[in-house]
């Protein structure tokens, strides 16, 4: 039988029976029975019609469902009748469920989604690594040699490919552009397993130079600058003033390292320098990747690469000694930094969900005290136990979804929210951000997350409700009864427990809170106000050799200086690492050379900056081409490479860039001349250990220009655009912004969770303050009879005020102890991302601790309140 | 109460099924007569209420071992639910029927021994 015959099949029966009463009545007549007792008679030889339909219905195979949608009517009905509960729980829910389901999206985009590329899950990153003493670890790509011998474990990997990012210019047609471009060498485009939307791959020949000037477009591109012109292949583009012909065109869908739109690939042709021994070390700033064989794990690949590492450091000690290989999931590589963001955010609204789990199921347990008599009757007219509870969680299980349905709705407009403000800081690390909506992953995992919510605050209620004494609960008229008092310390838990839970958030949230207002009161070492930069790269083709280099920035400075309302310019080209070697310090074992940034900088860039000199002397023009190699060295170097001695005056040597190798022109050791103040950049946590060259000695193509005014900093900047147009007509400006919202921006990718989590927490603390109002007013309202008589008997207002007070902070001392003690087992997590403090910071979980009581003796006092105003005379008539 | 009429059918169920399928083999009869009939032949030794019929009687329909429709009662006019037995609910009785054959047999056996066994 079908379901949807059901209700004719229903109506049949009942006519069935019906009929065969009728008859059973008739006969009864007939022999001779008064109307009403043949009416009994007939009822008593028939049975139980209620049974027998029920019985009959099961024999039918629906009944689980029929008995189900039953209890949904009737749970509904039940909700509709109490609006007040009803809104209050579903709306604690919906928050609960509306905070997960939100985070739980951006998990969902970041984590759980796969690459969008065939068999992601084969597709590494590969990286060279190597401890630091004191330094921690230093990571960078993988050389082209050392990629030559990886790629050679053909058990291991099918593909090995390596690339570098290339900002080119299309130096073509009336407008010029700039474009992403990647250089990338045979496999790399193969190995995501995307064809071309046509075209072709780059073949073998073509990695070589000479041969290596073709292209492969974009899609964005191919539409908008060649109007997705069908006849593209063959055509030339222009890039950094060089013909390369397009061979191929990639699909929409494309997107390199996950979430970039690229508009350029072209081959990488290394020199044959690049690719002999040398490379080995003056390559690492090769960005690799891989696909490894079907079946081949990463622990396996691991393996083989620490194997490999080994032989390659006693092979070739000089540049691979102390240096090991990394293997890690591609997609894993590109979220490494939001991990433990996701992670405490998540921790964060689970709690959140806790505890509105655990209002919602206090007020269940004060519904399930009023509706005593009715569950008694309920089990009077024959349902049993185990059906009583039945009927409580679908009450709860409907409670749940209509909170989950609307949390759903508030997950959807968070999801907005989370996607703008991520998308502003996107640079800084969080990939996937512009596909964060609600997805089936997350439709499901609200829909698990709602059952269970609804099944784990509805158990204990609907246990603690079918637990009736059926002559107690029809007999009694609301005294206290033995049952009661089971309930109450089930109630009591539940509030201890949200307690525990919300002393736990709060703690979290006020070590970030500590650590972002430690971060914001750290001297960065730089005054970031009126302060505008802006960045200018010379191109190669234009600026070949060091002296043009040289002379455009030197006559740049010397023009913007002079500019009206501008007090300091200067020119940094940013950090890159590099090994050096502290003079008066035993040579390093190879592979332990200390490293350090190395920032070339013009003799103005201090005071643009504001970066303040410690000790010695700042540069000067003299400190130029020809005279003695200076450096500066910031008061993390000093202290670090010279704790006892004066370093002025002292020697270091730049051995090599850390990434490209390069020798950094400075074979020649560098005699320091002063010592900077320590400043910070990105990472805020720790101070930077900088070495300062000036750029006449070190000549550079591209820099950062920073201009100090003592007027509105972007006022100048047309000025400024006018002095480069002057020298050079064709050089173009990029990236003009204020130092300050740059420092901002880095503060706003730290704020973000930490807001979040502020946010979490204060809902969680509102939500417990609610929780324990709402049990100290019901045990209130229930013992109103206890305390009339108390009062009656000579007990003033004062005392019962203070008794109420007291039994609140019990129930809140036994929940903060609870949360004190998870707090500090679960501070682990929140070690290595706080600033300035200890994860068990004794303060903040004082401040913590504090906020929390007071906050719940406040939610105490209206009940007490109450309960001190209770008229004896008036509540002892009631009774 | 509930509880006792479940216990009273659950002992019931496995012979109330072969019962009902024999009692139909004297033709069609409705829910009424078919108890009726049972209770009258067991002279009333089966103390069951008519009411524990039908979840039976459609316990039997959906196996497809009765047939059942409405037809006017040739004493009454008016219609009652008649079930009818099928070829399958044929053999089935010949099934049930050798089967507590046999238990009875077996039952027997044990209960009076007879004197060859001795």
């Amino acid at each position: 039988m079908k379901w949807w015959q059901l209700r004719k099949r229903s109506a049949d029966l009942e006519r069935e029976l019906q009929s065969d009463l009728d008859l059973e009545v008739e006969e009864q007549r007939e022999r001779g029975a008064s109307a009403e007792e043949a009416r009994y008679a007939a009822r008593r030889a028939f049975g139980n019609t209620v049974l027998i339909r029920e019985q009959t219905h099961e024999v039918w195979g629906w009944a689980m469902f029929e008995r189900l949608w039953q209890d949904i009517r009737y749970a509904w009905r039940g909700l509709l009748r109490s609006p007040g509960f009803t809104l209050t729980a579903c709306l604690t829910l919906a928050l609960g469920i509306g905070a997960n389901a939100a985070i739980f999206s951006l998990v969902s985009a970041i984590v759980l989604r796969p690459l969008p590329y065939p068999s992601p899950k084969q597709l590494v990153g590969l990286g060279q690594w190597r401890n630091q003493k004191g330094e921690g670890y230093v990571q960078t790509g993988v050389s082209a040699p050392n990629l030559i011998d990886i790629a050679a474990q053909k058990k291991i990997f099918q593909q090995v490919c390596y690339y570098r990012w290339n900002q080119f210019n299309i130096t073509e047609g009336n407008h010029p552009e700039s474009a992403k471009g990647i250089k990338g060498s045979l496999d790399m485009l193969p190995m995501f397993g995307i064809q071309p939307l046509f075209g072709r791959f780059f073949t073998a020949k073509e990695m070589e130079q000479g041969h290596d000037q073709v292209a492969i477009i974009g899609h964005h591109l191919w539409q908008t600058r060649y109007g997705a012109d069908p006849a593209i292949l063959g055509k030339t583009i222009h890039l950094d003033q060089k013909p390369y012909t397009i061979v191929g065109v990639m699909p929409a869908r494309f997107r390199f390292t996950w979430d970039e739109e690229m508009d350029v690939f072209v081959p990488l042709a290394l020199t044959p320098e690049e690719k002999s021994e040398i490379g080995r070390a003056t390559t690492r700033d090769l960005q690799a990747q891989a696909r490894l064989q079907p079946g081949i794990s990463i622990k396996q690949a691991q393996a083989a690469m620490d194997t490999l590492a080994a032989n390659l450091a006693v092979e070739h000690p000089d540049a691979n000694k102390g240096w090991g290989f990394k293997v890690e999931p591609l997609h894993a590589a590109y979220y490494r930094n939001m991990g433990k963001p996701l992670l405490i955010m998540s921790g964060a609204v689970l709690f959140v969900l806790l505890i509105a789990c655990g209002n919602v199921a206090n007020l269940l347990l004060a519904r399930a005290t009023v509706r005593k008599r009715e569950m008694a009757v309920r089990a009077a007219v024959g349902a049993s136990r185990s059906r009583i509870i039945r009927q409580l969680l679908t009450e709860s299980v409907l409670l749940a979804a209509i909170g989950g349905v609307l949390g759903l709705l508030l997950a959807y407009v968070g999801d907005r929210i989370l996607t703008t403000q991520m998308t502003q800081y996107h640079r800084f690390s969080i990939p996937n951000a512009s596909v964060v909506n609600i997805d089936w992953r997350v439709l499901l995992y609200s829909l698990g997350l709602t059952l269970l919510t609804g099944v784990v605050f509805g158990l204990a209620p609907a246990f603690a409700a079918s637990k009736t004494d059926l002559n107690e609960s029809l007999r009694e008229s609301g005294a206290n009864s033995s049952a009661d008092s089971g309930r109450r310390r089930l109630r009591n838990g539940l509030v201890m427990s949200e307690i525990a839970l919300a002393l736990v958030l709060l703690t979290g949230a006020g070590l970030l809170v500590r650590t972002f207002l430690g971060l914001m009161h750290v001297d960065l070492g730089i005054d970031p106000t009126n302060v505008v930069t802006m960045e200018i790269d010379l191109p190669h083709y234009k600026y070949a050799d060091a002296i043009n280099q040289k002379a455009f920035f030197q006559q740049l400075l010397d023009r913007v200086q002079n500019l009206p309302g501008v007090n300091a310019a200067g020119i940094e080209q940013p950090s890159s690492s590099v090994f050096f070697r502290p003079q008066g310090q035993p040579p390093a074992q190879p592979g332990q050379e200390p490293t350090a940034s190395l920032n070339v900088v013009s003799p103005g860039d201090f005071k643009a900056m504001g970066i303040g000199l410690a000790a010695g002397r700042g540069f000067t023009r003299n400190d130029a081409a020809g005279a003695t190699p200076v450096a500066l060295i910031s008061e993390v170097v000093a202290h670090r490479y010279w704790p006892n001695s004066n370093p002025i005056g002292q020697h270091v040597t730049i051995l090599q860039r850390v990434y490209s190798g390069q020798s950094a022109d400075t074979a020649n050791s560098l005699e320091i001349v002063g010592i900077m103040k320590d400043r910070r950049g990105y990472n805020l946590w720790e101070p930077r250990a900088d070495i300062y060259v000036p750029f006449e000695q070190h000549p550079i193509a591209w820099g950062n220009l920073y201009v100090r005014t003592s007027v509105a900093p972007m006022s100048v900047v047309p000025s400024i655009r006018e002095a480069v147009r002057t020298l050079d007509s064709e050089q173009p400006v990029n990236d003009v912004r204020l130092l300050s919202e740059e420092i901002a921006q880095t503060y706003g990718t730290l704020a973000f969770p930490m807001t979040l989590v502020w946010i979490f927490a204060s809902l969680a603390l509102v939500l417990s303050a609610v929780g324990i109002f709402g049990v100290m007013s019901y045990t209130v309202s229930r013992r109103t009879h206890e305390l009339a008589i108390r009062m009656a008997l000579g007990a003033d207002r004062k005392m019962v005020l203070q008794q109420v007070l007291r039994e609140g902070l019990g129930v809140t001392l036994f929940g903060v102890g609870v949360g004190l003690v998870v707090a500090l087992a679960l501070s682990q997590v929140m070690a290595g991302y706080v600033y300035g403090i200890k994860a068990t910071d004794p303060i903040t979980y004082a401040v913590a601790t504090l906020v929390l009581i007071l906050t719940a003796l406040m939610a105490c006092y209206v009940p007490a309140r109450r309960a001190a105003s209770v008229n004896p005379m008036k509540a002892l008539r009631t009774e | 109460m509930a509880r006792q009429a479940q216990t009273r059918s659950a002992v019931l169920q496995g012979t109330l099924d072969m019962l009902i399928l024999r009692t139909l083999l004297y033709g069609p009869a409705h829910g009424h007569q078919i108890g009726k009939h049972i209770q009258r032949t067991t002279n009333d030794f089966l103390q069951m209420q008519h009411g524990s019929l039908y979840p039976a009687l459609h316990r039997l329909e959906k196996r497809g071992w009765v047939t059942a429709k409405w037809e006017t009662a040739p004493d009454r006019n008016r219609e009652f639910k008649y079930y009818r037995l099928t070829e399958k609910g044929r053999k089935q009785l010949m099934v049930e029927e050798s089967q507590w054959k046999q238990m009875a047999e077996a039952v027997a056996r044990v209960m009076w021994p007879t004197v060859e066994e001795n």
